[in-house]
């Protein structure tokens, strides 16, 4: 077993996985940049070094740096986190050389599933499901018109060099090919000065969800059941959940089961995610594999029992899976919500300051991954992530109000929080029944949330509210005027004598 | 001094308005609203951004934020802007001109702190409504801040590198009169 792990990240994964390193009995080496000094992981580790000043670039993502500490504290395995250098093959490279253990999958697994063309190549051959597509050289809008019928309707004409919506048509029949091609195809020429086009299938109210996979080194692949992370806003997840409201055991198998193919050609080993879209009638298509911890792994770790990060340590240190695929459980249902500094009615820009107060929730069903503190900063050179808040239920509906109470019991003041929006979003009718896809925050908020109370009764219970705050004041200030009646003098005394 | 107060308020939320009827004590209140009686119990802490209160016996969490003279109330997402007023007030209230937002139309202004990547004007130069100003970095992001309207530059307040506050003044614009959206 590894013995001092040195975790290459910051803010919660960071202090996230020396939970667990701890747990494990294994020493913990923090790396930090000048404006983490005093951040919750370098207080959490055994051992902190300061890598740099507070740009990524000069410290988080210090290849160089980060080597000489490893030296320096003698840590014999890394963890990466997720971002920075959870997937540069530059760094596992160097680790290697140094004799280190890298608590990932190794370079070839990265470096492939890394590459879109070759990823998707891969999962092709291996029986997963892409989405039907023709990414040839498309001559004119006859051939377009024949690939498009080939494919199915709808269909997306996408420009090769593309991105961000540009040269990019929905066509639902025949009759609007030629001028979707012609339109992709002339804004493909404007924005990106080739006017090469591609067509895939378009997508109905796309969902994302996505299958957690664990590997070993024997070869032992399983997967971890799904998770469902169709509340997006830019492409950007915002609500997670396990596991997912829309599909059946048996879908969930087959998604399963492609998942861990995948990983077995290109014998991964590790945690790692193997995203699908899925299309309204549940037909699923691969999208991506992320070789890495994600970001929303808690709410599969509260519904299987099994942590994520322990068995990525044990995989790395050469141990088999302790368990077959029969004995992977669903127990219950978890939501996570990302609580950011930003501000919902600002078009969601970051809002950034100090945490003047700083209160997590606490009760039945709630975890609270966080790398903060109270006084703690909210900076320009990071993400404004502040905390991930996930809450277990035994359904969806407990989940759901558990949710709810523990998104207005967290106490945030000093940077303005999502907090209000996100309970707006799992509060949400379309939310509760399921109904929703990944456009779902773009079109009920295309402005931005605004909040508001909506209904009579809502409005009525905030102003009988409003009006009991006012009366309390009220009382209060009578009482302070009463005292204030008697002598001065008396009051003083009072004072005195109380201290 | 008797330990409950009869109270009168007025709350408007959203264009509707609330008659209350306040009989409290330090610990709870009675409140007649319409034909409706709530009865509230929990002791107010001054400050507390989070507080729960028994709503007809059930508890109930609330979001509570003080904005210049307006109260943030949210619940369950749901989150509106108000204040409970007595009838003197509330008579008043109504006395009270409208707000009219600034016209920063001829300004362009920081939306949050961070660094200046790039200005692309100089003074003098003639954009027109959409044209591209500067660049700002904040947390890793960029974002480019426009032109709202046809104008002329008349004063560029920041160069590459400055690190900027929300809401600071970088670029003054002029609106050419008679020009209009």
């Amino acid at each position: 077993m590894l013995k001092k792990i040195l975790i290459a990240n910051r803010g919660e994964i960071a202090c996230r996985v020396m939970e667990t390193c701890q747990k494990m009995g294994i020493q913990t080496v923090a790396i930090y940049s000048d404006a983490d000094r005093l951040a919750k992981h370098v207080k959490m580790a055994d051992e902190a070094y300061n890598v740099g000043p507070a740009p990524t670039a000069e410290s988080y993502l210090r290849i160089d740096r980060i080597m000489e500490v490893i030296e320096e504290s003698g840590a014999d395995g890394v963890h990466p986190g997720y971002g920075f250098l959870s997937e540069n093959a530059e760094f596992s490279r160097r680790l290697a050389e140094a004799g280190v253990t890298f608590i990932g999958p190794d370079e070839k697994a990265v470096a492939a599933m890394g590459d879109k063309i070759t990823s998707k190549r891969l999962a092709a051959e291996a029986g997963v499901s892409i989405v039907p597509g023709y990414d040839g050289i498309i001559a004119d809008a006859d051939e377009a018109a024949r690939i498009a019928a080939d494919i199915g309707y709808p269909v997306m004409v996408k420009a090769t060099a593309g991105g961000g919506g540009k040269g990019m048509r929905v066509v639902f029949d025949a009759d609007g090919i030629a001028e979707g091609f012609r339109a992709a195809s002339s804004e493909a020429l404007s924005g990106f000065g080739d006017d090469r086009v591609f067509i895939e299938k378009f997508i109905v109210e796309p969902r994302h969800i996505e299958i957690q996979i664990l590997a070993d080194k024997q070869g032992n692949t399983i997967y971890l059941n799904e998770r469902e992370c169709s509340l997006q806003r830019r492409h950007q997840k915002v609500i997670e959940e396990a596991p997912s409201s829309f599909i059946t055991p048996e879908v969930r198998k087959a998604m399963g089961e492609q998942a861990v193919k995948l990983a077995q050609v290109v014998d991964y080993h590790s945690a790692g995610t193997v995203e699908f879209i899925m299309d309204a009638k549940r037909n699923f298509y691969f999208l991506e594999m992320n070789t890495r911890l994600q970001v929303e792994h808690p709410v599969t770790e509260l519904t299987t029992g099994i942590d994520l990060v322990e068995q990525m340590i044990r995989i790395a240190a050469g141990e088999t899976l302790p368990m077959t695929q029969a004995q992977v459980p669903i127990n219950g249902w978890s939501i996570e919500a990302r609580v950011y500094a930003e501000d919902p009615a600002r078009g969601f820009l970051p809002s950034i300051g100090r945490l003047t107060d700083y209160r997590e929730p606490t009760g039945d069903g709630i975890r609270v991954d966080s790398g903060t503190y109270e006084g703690g900063e909210v900076s320009i050179y990071y993400d404004p992530m502040i905390a991930k808040l996930i809450v277990w239920g035994e359904d969806r509906q407990q989940a759901r109000e558990r949710m709810m109470e523990a998104l207005d019991s967290f106490d945030i003041r000093g940077v303005t929080t999502n907090m209000v929006f996100l309970n707006a979003l799992v509060s949400h009718p379309a939310f509760a029944s399921g109904d929703i896809s990944t456009g779902f925050i773009g079109d009920e908020y295309p402005d931005g949330f605004v909040g508001e109370a909506g209904s009579h009764d809502q409005r009525e219970l905030f102003a009988v509210i409003a009006g009991y705050l006012r009366a309390e004041e009220r009382l209060r200030a009578g009482n302070v005027h009463a005292s204030d009646a008697d002598s001065p003098w008396k009051i003083l005394k009072r004072a005195g004598s109380g201290n | 001094m008797s330990d409950r107060m009869q109270l009168e308020y007025f709350v408007t939320i959203e264009g509707e308005n609330f008659d209350l009827e306040v009989d409290a004590s330090a610990q709870d209140a009675t409140i007649e609203v319409g034909d409706r009686t709530y009865q509230i119990e929990g002791a107010y802490q001054p400050g507390a951004a989070v507080q729960t209160f028994l709503v007809n016996g059930q508890p109930m969490c609330f979001r509570i934020q003080q904005q210049k003279d307006q109260l943030v109330l949210s619940r369950h997402g749901k989150e509106v802007f108000t204040r409970a007023m007595n009838r003197r007030e509330h008579s008043l209230y109504s006395l009270m001109p409208e707000k009219i937002a600034a016209d920063t139309s001829s300004m362009v202004i920081s939306p949050m702190p961070g660094k200046v990547l790039s200005v692309y004007v100089k003074t003098g130069d003639k954009l027109d409504a959409g044209a591209e100003v500067c660049v700002l970095e904040a947390m890793k992001m960029e974002n480019v801040l426009y032109a709202e309207k046809e104008c002329v530059v008349q004063e560029v307040l920041v160069a590459d590198g400055d690190t900027v506050e929300a809401d600071q003044l970088l670029v003054q614009l002029e609106v050419e009169a008679g020009e209009s959206e």
